[in-house]
Order: structure tokens, then sequence, then C-alpha cells
């Protein structure tokens, strides 16, 4: 009877798999496969962001349901556990080529994520659609509210150092407090690349759980009267075009000669604020429609589909996951603190709320400040205020990646 | 004329934060003071950025912000430019 079973599991190598591996993976398999369709129908029902949680919860079940012993492409001799989706160790030129021959995904992995490039376009398309004005409308009030907000950023490293992690690791894992995709993965990247999957995928989980989470962190931190603060009329000074061109231009520079290393991510977001401020409509669109939202679908759907059960089941899993949540909320519990600031400062004109916005997860912190905020009080209007703080925090996390990508392997912390 | 003055002062300031920062180029300095410099300029660069900033000539304008799509329309308004629906 039993052999009958084994004999009817062979005819699907993906179950036939349950039988050969550690019942441990085969456990983790399963909770993985249930969790991307968790996170699939979460991302439909719109409790977390669709746009990165669709994409990522199908490749997640996918990838762990299509597992299944196969030739290793850099040693064919040698039979292991794989996918037909991607293989992200592949480092020598030409297991990289045999690589390609193989997995549908590894063109994309190589050539878009393993040198950085995913987080340049998405940049762009973050330039494209950030509206300077905000910033420039109440620039003091924008930064005092992102440097607050990087809290997270700059408190989880000591956090991960003294947790067993090196002072790469703990600063690639740090970033996560930014609330910045593309800065996370261009910092593991750079930082930690042998870390660079599982910080991602727990970077992209949280920032999706930002949308549901936060609001909890409102709650505790912030009461209802406060919350229902409705600020003055919005008026913001409008610089000219050229102005902000001629801005962009001499902030860019700045920042690439001061940080050579994230020259790249500085020239991407500064190029897509030149792209919107020049009206070039055909570039404006290329970039928001194409360039954006298709490099967030196959960043969703890639990372989505690294996470198989062997790097769920890598031991520093486990911290990197605790980190991610101690760095997010050190970044919200800041902001909010900032917000507080803000809110003495200017004798209670200001919603302590917009704290919240310098958490640079453009635009969903500032659509959670916005919709708290409308819900306590129906006068209150808060989402183009909380763009400033938004817009900064993208800034800020720019510089402090910049500063641990250049720092930390110079100074050898 | 004062703003230009401001903008020239601005880049100035940002100049100087990146010669300080990157002095490494120029000359070999002990690891401490290397790093002080290098957070000093950053610093500078940074200030010289914001005052630059502050240069660039700018109207007040108000506006009214649709409730739907957050797009940002003249105050006169009535119905939103973007997806259409009243202000």
């Amino acid at each position: 009877m039993e052999t009958l079973f084994l004999d009817f599991l062979s005819i699907f190598p993906g179950l036939e798999l349950f039988t050969k591996i550690d019942p441990l993976m085969s456990w983790a398999r399963v909770f993985l496969i249930f969790l991307g369709i968790a996170l699939c129908y979460l991302g439909y029902m719109e409790i977390l962001e669709p746009l990165i949680m669709i994409p990522m919860g199908i490749g997640m079940a996918m990838v762990n349901a299509g597992m299944f012993m196969m030739p290793d492409p850099s040693n064919p001799a040698v039979q292991k556990v794989s996918t037909m989706f991607l293989n992200s160790m592949l480092t020598d030129p030409k297991a990289i080529i045999d690589g390609v021959q193989v997995y549908f995904l590894q063109p994309i992995y190589t050539f878009m994520f393993s040198n950085g490039l995913i987080a340049c376009l998405v940049f762009i398309g973050i330039g494209v659609i950030t509206e300077l004005d905000f910033f420039i409308a109440n620039p003091k009030m924008s930064l005092l509210l992102a440097i607050c907000a990087e809290l997270g950023t700059i408190m989880t490293f000591p956090i991960a150092t003294a947790m067993g992690l090196t002072a790469k690791e703990a600063a690639a894992i740090a970033i996560i407090g930014g609330a910045d995709g593309p800065m996370v993965l261009f910092a593991s990247l750079q930082l930690a690349p042998h870390l660079f999957v599982p910080i991602g995928i727990v970077a992209y989980i949280y920032l999706s759980i930002v949308y549901a989470g936060y609001p909890y962190l409102i709650k505790l931190m912030v009461p209802k009267r406060l919350c229902g603060i409705a600020m003055e009329e919005f008026e913001i000074k409008q610089v000219s075009a050229l102005e902000k061109i001629s801005f962009s231009l001499i902030g860019g520079t700045v920042l690439c000669l001061l940080f050579p290393v994230a020259a790249p991510l500085f020239c991407s977001f500064f190029l897509g604020i030149i792209i919107r401020e020049s009206k070039v409509s055909r570039f404006i669109q290329v970039t928001e429609d194409v360039i954006l939202y298709g490099a967030t679908l196959f960043l969703g759907f890639v990372l989505g589909c690294l996470l198989s059960a062997d790097v769920f089941a890598d031991p520093k899993m486990f911290k990197l996951i605790l980190l991610g949540f101690i760095a997010l909320f050190l970044s919200g519990a800041g902001g909010i603190i900032g917000g507080y600031i803000a809110y003495w400062v200017s004798r209670g004109k200001i919603n302590p709320l917009l704290g919240i916005a310098g958490v640079s997860c453009v635009p969903t912190t500032a659509k959670v400040a916005h919709k708290i905020a409308n819900k306590a009080n129906p006068e209150a209007f808060l989402m183009l205020y909380a763009m400033g703080p938004n817009i900064a925090g993208v800034i800020t996390t720019a510089i402090i990646t910049a500063v641990y990508v250049t720092m930390i392997p110079k100074w050898n912390f | 004329m004062m703003l230009k003055k401001r903008k020239i002062k601005g880049i100035a300031l940002a100049s100087l934060g990146v010669f300080l920062a990157r002095i490494e180029v120029f000359m070999q300095l002990e690891k401490t003071p290397l790093l002080v410099c290098a957070v000093l300029g950053a610093l500078l660069a940074f200030a010289g950025i914001a005052v630059y900033a502050t240069g660039m000539p700018s109207t007040i304008i108000t506006f009214k912000v649709c409730p739907s799509c957050f797009k940002k329309n003249v105050a006169a308004a009535t119905i939103c430019e973007k997806c259409k629906r009243g202000l």
C-alpha cells in the first residue's frame, strides 16, 4: 500500500519531494504556500499594498509548490532541490549563462536585481511622481519630521550589532527603518549581498504591512482629539520649473560628489524629478506607467519567487524579521515624537500625525496620516501637508543609506 | 538680487563641504581627523543645499485638493481636473 502511494506520488515530483526532504523544510514549504496565498488575498482586499503583495504572494506560493529534484546547472552530476524560477546563488559568468537557459526569471534577476538596476528604475519612477513644491513649502518642518522618523534607521544599527550581526549586515537591515524599498535593496546589495534575499523580502513584507500596522501605533501614541486637528487652508510656495531643475542638478551633483557609491540612486531620483519638471509628456508617461509599474511588478514577483523554504529556514531569518520590525517601529515612533515637537513648537497648529509621514514610504505613510486624521475629523485634510515630510523622508533615507554604504566599508566598523 | 546672493552662498558652502568631505583626495590625514572632516563636510554641503533652496524665487498659491485622487486643483475649480469628481 505504501509502495503504491509512493509510486502515485512519483507521478507528481512536487508532491514526491515532501517524502525526500527534511520534515521541517516540508512544513516551511507548506507554510510559505499558504502565506503566499494569504498575501495575495490581503493585497486583493487592499488590506496590504496590492502593487507589491499580489505579485509577491503569487511568486511565493508557486515557487514553493514548484520545487523538485533537478540537476544543478553549475554541476549537472549533482541533483538538488530546486525550481524552474531562478537561482540567486549563481555568480560565475559561465554558470549564469547556463542558468539563463534553465530558469525563466534568471535574466531579470541577474541583469536587474544583482546589480541594483531595479532599485534605480523604481527611483526614476519615484522621482517622476515627486512634487518638490510640497517639500519647498516648509522645508524646515519637513526635514525635522523626516530626521525624527529616521530613529529606527539609526538605532537599529547598534541593536543589530549587539545581536551578533556584522557592521555591514547591521547597516543593511537598519535601512528598513527608512521604509524605502529601493534603498533597502541597494544597501543590502552593497553591504551584505549574501543577505540580499532575506532582507529584501522582510523589508517588502513589512513595508506592505505599514499601511495596516501604523494606525495601531498611532492609536497607541496619539489621542483622538489631537488626531483630528484640522490645519489651515493649504498654501504653497510655487517655484518655477527651471528653478526646480537647477535645484535638482545642483543637489544631485553635490550628493554624488559626497557619496559616489550611491551616485546611481541619486542620479535616478533627480533624473525622475527633471523629467517631471521638463514636462516632456511622453517621457513622463513612459517612466510613470511603464518603468515604475513594470519595475514594481517584477520587484514583487521576483522577491516572492526568491522566498523558497530553504531561505526561510536560514537561522539568520528570525533575527532579520525581529530587527526589521524594530527598525520600522522605532522609525514610526520617532516620527510621531517629531510630530509632537512640531505640535508644541507651532502651539497646537500642526497635527502631530504629520510625523508618521516622515517615514519615507511614499505615499503610504502620508495616506495613513490623512486617513486617520480624516476619520477623527472629516474637516482635517492632511494629505498634502504630509507629502512634504514624506519627500523629505526619501531624501534623508537616501543620505543615511549613502553614509552607511560609504562609511562602513571605509572605516571598518 | 538678494535671492541670487543666497544661491551663490549656497553653492559656495556646498562646494566647501564637498572639498572637506573628500579631503583625503588632496592630503593624507589620520583616521579620526579624516572622519571629522567627512562628517563636517557632509553637514556643510547639506546646509549649502538648504541655503540654495531658500534663494529660489517663489510665489505663494492656494489650491483645492481632490478628496478622491489627491490631485492639486486651482482654488476656483469646482470639479477635479483628473478624476472629474466634485470638489
